[in-house]
């Protein structure tokens, strides 16, 4: 117990190290969860989901996404771009500070583009690399030459790339290594406390250049598994998770939860080695499509919370989506005709069908053995494939195995998924014939492809663009050289007593694109006296005007808040709030199984 | 005829070296393993984005990770004899051994605490059991060491979870601290830690109990036929005096070795626990370290508790040198 005691001490002055402002307390704080613990707070390093969530908060970019996923004017209030398409020129908004209060100017973005070609910064070095040169014209006002013109510099570069105080990194010599420990940002949210494992703690920022927002703070809590945070959500220790498709049901029974369904710009496929007999022929390829029964992998496996995807273009991407791709859908007897007529046939008649020169067809389907659904969906696509004659095999593997075999190109049909930007040529640049070396996307070549894929990355007209972007998609699902499977729903869940104003977007409330929503969340109400609630939506249209060339586009965007009316009531009795329901069978049986047990054995004796 | 402490210190001497031969079998097993483990841990780095080409070659450099296997472990060697466990993929780039610190005191103040009740209690509740062989009480120890020990503590500590944090919200789900809570004074801080750490330490007591307790029941039971103890009762000895001066202290030796085996056990156990309690632990570590594959990290939590457990070890011989009469009485 000494021992103890003494080590109970030791951690003692590192936590009265901590003192926060006296405003805020926690219990004012929304509380959410994030899935891991962060990797990086240095914005030039920091990748992972967790790291991008919590930069969300802290930096404030040149441009943001909106609910619709489109860029739109943000620390830069406007931007032109000259006719040749090569001189960009942003008009920075002139009220924005760092949280140190210095503020932010030309000078500071000038500053970063420069710092991350200087020290060749790997994350974002092919953001900046067309980048010519920058410069301050005035205090706010920046311009920017390419050597060519760029088209995914606002739809993707505004939005992403961090802007660094300049006062702060110039010190810096090393940024790679640079542990940034108090993120010094010029977003809503400044990081007060990091405790590794435990929690984040944000406080809003009092002189954020948009108004401070509505909530005081952001606990949130590292690593809580999704049962931890669907117990913490029932009992009110959080205010909003992302829910487990099995939650789903218990949740929406609970009077203080409300479920929000939003679309993911995540999904997964199946790529075919086009480097193999017999999957180098598109027949053959289009022959396994249209085998697989992909609805029932969404009914099954997702328990319907998805939908099947035939573009590589998430439908979540409205602009850039083409909904009018060639489409395969589930026709076992097609497949069986195309497979004939390739002469793949039973030839031996031992019920599988064989290669024309007579050797037994048999497809390995490589999976990841650490991640349940991906075992299950190979499992289900070598059922589909033994029903049309193909002889499968699934070889599930953990996650450095598969990536090795697939960096290797040592594979037949791997199964994979990934997190398309929101810049589409961003995703379709890894179908050229000059992909990132450690990625595979079946090794398919396409001259046509190619060409077009070079086009659209110099077309600035995003109409123009997109007509582009839509025919390079349609040579995919011709083509296949993967197939994708779903693109699953984001389900989260939120309390409904403490705060309210909740954005959904694709990727979700939290997703880490979504900044409006930290904006618009607020708390209820002072919960002194019973209130009655009724939530009903206000449509708000905001319009936005971005100058582009020689023409001005003017965007709407129509956007449902959430609108409550509050009701005061008397307080009659005592304030009664519905408690949550546990279901108490599954642990009164254990209890009672333990107690058994033990008078069975004290009867034994 | 050899003094005290030369026989002590001899017998420290042998102890030392003996740790010393395991420490090294033990880090040369940390080295390979990983290496036997199909894929190359470079490829994770050149998968990840954020590390320049030029940042890489530092690494493999750094690790020797381009030379043959013999020399890669001498690095290793010499980077461990330097504190140097690495740096971790994941949290790159930070070194592998501040990560570690920071939750080392964690796992540290969890296992030491509840491994320490849960021997004593599992010694008295034995030693009475013993005593009162055949007992209601006896029955009662019996039955409650097997359930308990019988039970997988991860299903344990969820249902203790469900029953009294979720359902009764008598405790907290999660955490070890309430998240970004202001102190006034140290008793609040230990206060706080102490309602946090209630049901992931009942889990590990209620977990390790049996054990010691069965053990001591059979070996007191068994030394309350030896004449010492007729004697000591036939003196008068109040019966208390009889069963912890007499019958408990000559069993003491191979208990003492078998609670520091069982030290060995509990470790396994912290994953579990501190991953279902959300503990902020090294056992929870290691299971975020594997999950994102960071081999520099899995390596050095390793690493560190085998020493721990090896050090542990190394105490409970020193006390066994301490308890055991031949030695110290030679």
């Amino acid at each position: 117990m000494l021992i103890t005691m003494i080590i109970v001490m030791s951690i003692v002055p590192m936590q009265l190290g901590s003192q926060h402002a006296e405003a805020a307390t926690p219990r004012d704080c929304v509380r959410i969860t994030v899935a891991e613990e962060l990797s990086s707070l240095n914005p030039l390093v920091g990748n992972s989901l967790v790291d991008w969530f919590v930069f969300n908060l802290i930096y404030d970019k040149l441009a943001i996404y909106g609910p619709d996923l489109k860029p739109r004017p943000w620390i830069a209030q406007k931007w032109d771009v000259s006719p040749d398409g090569t001189m960009w020129t942003l008009y920075l908004v002139r009220n924005a500070t760092w949280h140190d209060g210095e503020p932010v100017t030309a000078e500071d973005v000038v500053f970063t583009i420069n710092y991350i070609k200087e020290h060749e910064v790997g994350l974002w070095l092919d953001e900046v690399a067309d980048i010519e040169s920058v410069n301050a014209i005035d205090e706010y006002t920046v311009v920017i030459k390419t050597t060519k013109p760029i088209a995914f510099l606002d739809t993707y570069v505004f939005p992403r790339l961090p802007i660094l105080p300049k006062h702060i990194w110039e010190k810096v010599e090393d940024p790679i290594r640079y542990p940034n420990e108090k993120p010094i940002g010029n977003g809503p949210f400044i990081l007060r406390e990091y405790k590794p494992g435990e929690y984040l703690y944000f406080e809003a920022n009092p002189d954020y250049w948009r108004g401070k927002p509505y909530i005081n703070c952001i606990i949130a809590k590292i690593g809580l598994t999704p049962d931890q945070a669907f117990l913490e959500l029932k009992k009110g220790d959080l205010d909003i998770i992302v829910l487990p498709y099995e939650y789903i049901r218990e949740a929406e029974k609970d009077p203080n939860i409300k479920v929000v369904i939003s679309e993911d710009i995540y999904f997964d496929y199946i790529v075919f080695n086009t480097k193999v007999y017999p999957l180098n022929l598109k027949e053959f390829r289009h022959a396994l499509a249209y085998a697989i029964n992909r609805q029932e992998l969404v009914d099954r496996i997702l328990l319907g919370y998805g939908e099947v995807a035939h573009s590589v273009i998430p439908p979540a991407y409205k602009f850039w989506h083409n909904p009018n791709v060639r489409k395969y859908p589930y026709d076992p007897d097609k497949a069986r005709q195309i497979l004939d007529k390739l002469g793949i046939v039973d030839k031996n008649g031992d019920g599988w069908r064989d290669l024309p020169n007579g050797t037994t067809l048999e497809i390995e389907i490589l999976t990841l053995s650490t991640w349940p659904p991906y075992v299950r969906m190979a499992d289900m696509i070598k059922g589909f494939l033994e029903d049309i004659g193909v002889r499968a095999k699934v070889v599930a593997v953990e996650w450095g195995e598969e990536s090795r075999r697939l960096h290797d190109r040592d594979y037949m049909i791997a199964i994979w998924g990934y997190t398309v930007a929101p810049e589409p040529s961003q995703f379709l640049s890894l179908f050229t014939n000059n992909p990132p070396p450690y990625w595979s996307m079946g090794e398919w070549q396409n001259q046509t492809y190619n060409d077009l894929f070079e086009k659209q990355k110099r077309i600035l007209d995003p109409e123009e663009r997109r007509k582009i972007i839509w025919k390079l998609q349609e040579i995919l699902a011709e083509e296949i050289p993967i197939l994708p499977i779903w693109v699953g729903y984001v389900v989260e869940g939120y309390r409904i007593d403490r705060f309210m104003g909740w954005i959904p977007m694709p990727m979700g409330i939290l997703g880490i694109y979504n900044k409006l929503t930290w904006l618009n969340v607020r708390p209820v109400m002072p919960t002194t006296t019973t209130m009655v609630k009724t939530v009903t939506e206000r449509v708000v249209t905001t319009t936005t005007q971005i100058v582009k060339g020689t023409e001005t586009i003017v965007e709407t965007v129509v956007t449902k808040v959430p609108v409550v009316t509050t009701v005061t009531v008397t307080p009659t009795t005592t304030t009664t709030q519905p408690t949550p329901t546990y279901d108490i069978i599954v642990p009164a049986i254990i209890v009672l199984a333990i107690i058994l047990l033990v008078v069975l054995v004290l009867r034994k004796r | 005829m050899s003094s005290q402490g030369m026989s002590l210190g001899r017998y420290i001497a042998r102890r030392i070296v003996s740790l010393i031969i395991v420490f090294f079998v033990i880090i040369t097993i940390n080295f390979l393993l990983p290496r036997l483990m199909p894929g190359n841990p470079v490829d994770y780095f050149l998968k990840d984005p954020s590390i320049t080409p030029e940042e890489r070659e530092r690494l493999i450099q750094e690790f020797g990770l381009d030379r043959d296997l013999l020399t890669q472990y001498i690095l290793y060697l010499q980077n461990i004899l330097e504190g140097d466990l690495g740096i971790s993929f994941k949290y790159y780039p930070k070194p592998v051994i501040e990560v570690l610190m920071e939750r080392l005191p964690w796992t540290i103040y969890l296992l030491g605490s509840s491994y320490t009740i849960a021997t004593l209690i599992g010694i008295i509740l034995g030693a009475y059991a013993g005593w009162k062989r055949n007992s209601r009480f006896d029955a009662i120890v019996i039955g409650f060491s097997f359930v308990t020990r019988s039970m997988p503590i991860f299903w344990l500590g969820m249902l203790l979870l469900y029953v009294f944090a979720a359902m009764l919200g008598w405790f907290p789900i999660s955490g070890a601290t309430t998240p970004a809570a202001q102190y006034h004074s140290i008793i609040e801080f230990v206060y706080d830690v102490l309602w946090h750490s209630a049901l992931p330490m009942i889990t590990i007591i209620l977990f390790l109990i049996g054990p010691p307790a069965l053990l001591t029941r059979s070996l007191v039971s068994d030394s309350l036929t030896e004449s010492y103890v007729y004697a000591a009762i036939a003196r008068g000895l109040p019966p208390r005096s009889v069963l912890f001066k007499h019958a408990l202290r000559p069993v003491s030796l191979p208990l003492s070795t078998y609670t520091a085996i069982l030290l060995g056990y509990v470790v396994g156990g912290a994953v579990f626990t501190e991953t279902v309690f959300d503990w902020p632990g090294v056992g929870r570590l290691i299971y975020e370290a594997i999950l994102r594959r960071d081999y520099p990290l899995i390596q050095g939590s390793f690493l560190i508790i085998t020493v721990s457990v090896l050090l542990a070890n190394f105490i409970v011989d020193l006390i066994y040198a301490i308890l055991d009469p031949r030695v110290r009485l030679r």
